[in-house]
């Protein structure tokens, strides 16, 4: 084993704990998040498997197949951050909204 | 449905305008419709100036843009019993004297919204810089291609609503693409509208505090993706 394996294995692990530990609750969430840890470790310890499974979708190798997959959930992420963000701003924006008209004054 | 006049409510989005809102105001206190500003979280003393006059006057307590002071003004206008309300800007561009014009085009075409433009006949733009001219051209037929409204001017802050227009169209771009949302409220819910001649004075002052061009970007990334967000 490669020194780059236990510390990739250890980053993954504290990914997984902090995501189930404050971020989602659901169970489908859980478990896709338990499904992706052990994806990791398993391209973690065996990188030659992944270099197989690329070849089979006709990729070089496996890392390109993590680089490609990696870009195309990012797109997804930032959608998905861009959609909280405006719903954010609305709900922010109705808080203000309803204070100013809550404490309008009326002039001389 | 005659409009009753004195439920006419002025809505004033406002900020950073301590210089010019005093003589704004004054020009619309010698009317007799109500009046409310709304102040968008001005650093300086616009809240204070408004404050003095006899409008009514909601403070925003963070910068939230245009958009959404407009429907904080309709909001409340609309809680205070509105039957037809005007948006005006605060920079000193629009007259007071058209607003009578605004409110006889809902009355006499029983329309439902009455669209204030520089480019109809009758209408003017004074000052306006060439530049400007141009890209008001480009919003405007990008506007009637992508509502279908047969109109003559966009990003015209000056109009009039009736209370039940009002309801129909909800603002929710904050900044300053709301001018082609509530376009495009108006062709989604199918509302009257009527086309009033109005005069916009460009100074130096409103032309400074306005739109520049390279902000038409913004404008309509904004659109866009406020129409992904409906």
């Amino acid at each position: 084993m490669k020194l780059i394996q236990p510390a990739l294995l250890i980053i993954s692990m504290l990914a997984l704990l902090a995501y189930l530990r404050f971020f989602r609750s659901v169970l489908v969430d859980r478990l896709l998040a338990l499904f992706i840890f052990a994806l990791q470790v398993l391209a973690i310890t065996f990188p030659e498997a992944t270099n197989r499974f690329a070849q089979s979708f006709g990729v070089g190798r496996g890392a390109d197949l993590l680089f490609y997959l990696f870009a195309s959930g990012s797109v997804f992420v930032y959608v998905l951050l861009y959609g909280k963000l405006l719903s954010t701003e609305a709900k922010v924006t109705q808080i203000a909204r309803t204070l100013a008209i809550r404490d309008a004054r009326k002039g001389n | 449905m005659s409009i009753n006049f004195e439920k006419v409510w002025i809505i004033v989005p406002a900020y950073r305008e301590a210089s010019v809102i005093g003589a704004v105001l004054d020009s619309l206190a010698a009317t007799k419709y109500q009046i409310v500003v709304v102040d968008d979280c001005s650093p300086d003393t616009t809240a204070e100036i408004a404050e003095r006059s006899r409008a009514h006057v909601c403070r925003h307590c963070i910068n939230l843009g245009q958009g959404a002071a407009i429907q904080t003004g309709i909001d409340y206008a609309l809680s205070n019993g509105a039957e037809a309300l005007v948006t005006f800007d605060a920079d000193g561009q629009h007259s007071a004297a058209d607003i009578p014009a605004l409110l006889e085009g809902l009355d006499k075409h029983k329309a439902d919204v009455a669209l204030g433009s520089r480019f109809t006949t009758g209408g003017a733009a004074h000052n306006m810089g060439g530049a400007r001219r141009t890209l008001l051209k480009l919003a405007t037929l990008m506007t009637r291609l992508s509502t279908g409204l047969n109109i003559s001017d966009t990003h015209n802050g000056l109009r009039a609503l009736r209370a039940e227009a009002a309801r129909k169209i909800r603002i929710t771009q904050n900044r300053m693409a709301h001018a082609s949302e509530i376009l495009s409220l108006v062709a989604q819910h199918k509302l009257k509208f009527v086309e009033v001649p109005v005069h916009i004075s460009y100074t130096d002052y409103s032309t400074s505090k306005g739109q520049r061009a390279s902000n038409s970007f913004n404008i309509i990334w904004d659109s866009i993706t406020g129409m992904l967000r409906r």
